[in-house]
């Protein structure tokens, strides 16, 4: 590997000379407006409640804001990024529109690492990369650029050291996500890596009837063959155990399934032992938390219903409309275009990937209508849905 | 009052709670970690 590869991962000192362009395409003066007073706004029938707390997150801006200054550093070279910055399509599109590439992922250019040659500059998103794509990269002798969000690399952190001392981490989190992805790929670094990653709380207390018992090893497999590390014995692997999770999950969840596991492990190892077998620490994300914190407060204010604006492949967003689905129907669209008439809605079904067309979502008369979004929406995005809405009604 | 920088990406963290934070790109400390290493590196300890 070169030591001599350059990882930046501080600011280039252009944010003055990107800041027209950031404001261009991702701020919106009504969203400061409705801010402005008190998170509200009426319009004919209309209320609108903005949530306390949404949209872009320090993690998403700080990623957005160095993807732009690199290419205001480097006007003349080849910039790629290893994957989606971040899951919107609008801010996918408008660096795409900048010229840079996509690795890989839905808007991959067919490239490969192995593409990549010496001068080119490479961005790495706000979920980070894996352990082995950093390697790679490394040893293509191009430029680096970090936007790997802090509040990850604080999880990655945790897993690191409870692989250093042979615990397993068991990640809540989506397998399949980038992010978790790399934070499993840091266990791996090391001989007594192991992880194993469970999505909710259902499967969080299938591993402790495993822990306790009560699920033999082909029940164990048949659930869990794609989402363990290579070799994973959960006899010998679920001995010791340390807590961590995708910081987009729902923190309360994540909250829940660490306690889950604790009381597994004290009900067969006893509480002597536990401080030897268990781990955990907090690596819930603040701004996560407070998006979460922010729509369940939204949504006591008997609201008719709730938008969630972001993008799809968006789990935070997805998250919040679980949340506010409680309270009240809640409708998750990427954008303006969802909303499709007074009458129809296109929408993202809730714990699927399916996407679906509704009738009826907005009632007659006066409506208490909820807006919120996940923490990859921009601004800009959030003022055409509301515009779109009164637009409709 | 001691001052801490982010290994991340330079900035001043800020104390909240149990953790000392940067505001600019979240990442945190506590008095769990003891090393100045920066996270994102493949571990030299490392297989």
């Amino acid at each position: 590997m070169s030591e001599q590869t350059e990882i930046i991962r501080k600011s280039f000192g252009l944010k003055e000379e990107i800041r027209p362009q950031l404001e261009a395409s991702y701020h919106s003066p009504l969203i400061e407006k409705i801010k402005a007073e008190q998170f509200q706004m009426r319009s004919g029938r209309m209320t609108l409640y903005l949530a306390e707390e949404f949209g872009f997150c320090y993690g998403v801006d700080r990623a957005i804001d160095y993807a732009y200054q690199t290419r205001a550093r480097f006007p003349g070279k080849r910039i790629f990024l290893t994957n989606e910055i971040i899951h919107n399509p609008r801010v996918n599109a408008k660096l795409q529109e900048l010229g840079i590439q996509f690795l890989s992922g839905r808007y991959g250019c067919g490239g490969a690492i192995d593409q990549i040659r010496e001068g080119d500059v490479v961005l790495m998103p706000a979920f980070g990369t894996t352990v082995s794509e950093l390697e790679a990269l490394q040893k293509r002798g191009c430029v680096l650029v970090d936007t790997t969000c802090g509040s990850v690399m604080s999880v990655w952190k945790r897993v690191e050291s409870y692989a250093r001392e042979g615990f397993t981490s068991i990640i809540h989190g989506k397998y399949d996500h980038e992010e978790t992805r790399a934070t499993c790929s840091r266990a791996l670094q090391y001989p007594e890596g192991r992880f194993l990653v469970v999505r909710d709380k259902a499967q969080a207390d299938r591993v402790c009837s495993y822990i306790e018992g009560r699920v033999t090893d082909e029940e164990f497999f048949a659930e869990f063959a794609t989402s363990v590390s290579p070799g994973f014995d959960p006899r010998r692997d679920l001995e010791r155990i340390g807590c961590a999770n995708q910081t987009t999950m729902l923190s309360s969840e994540s909250l829940e399934i660490a306690n889950m596991l604790q009381a597994s492990m004290e009900r067969r190892f006893g509480a002597d032992a536990l401080a030897g077998r268990f781990r955990h620490f907090d690596t819930i994300c603040s701004a996560t938390q407070e998006r979460q914190d922010a729509v369940l407060k939204l949504t006591r204010r008997g609201l008719d219903l709730m938008i969630v604006v972001g993008g799809y492949n968006s789990s935070n967003t997805g998250h919040l409309v679980e949340i506010s689905l409680e309270s009240c129907p809640a409708y998750h669209v990427e954008d303006a275009a969802g909303i499709l008439s007074s009458e129809r809605i296109r929408h993202k079904k809730v714990f699927s990937p399916e996407i679906v067309e509704t009738s009826g979502w907005l009632p007659a008369g006066e409506v208490r209508i909820g807006v919120t979004a996940g923490a990859s929406t921009p601004n800009r995005v959030i003022e055409e849905v509301i515009g779109r809405i009164l637009e409709v009604a | 009052m001691s001052e801490f920088i982010c290994l991340n990406c330079g900035m001043i963290m800020v104390q909240r709670q149990c953790k000392v934070r940067c505001t600019r790109c979240g990442y945190f400390e506590d008095c769990s970690d003891g090393g100045n290493d920066h996270p994102n590196v493949v571990s030299s300890a490392a297989v």
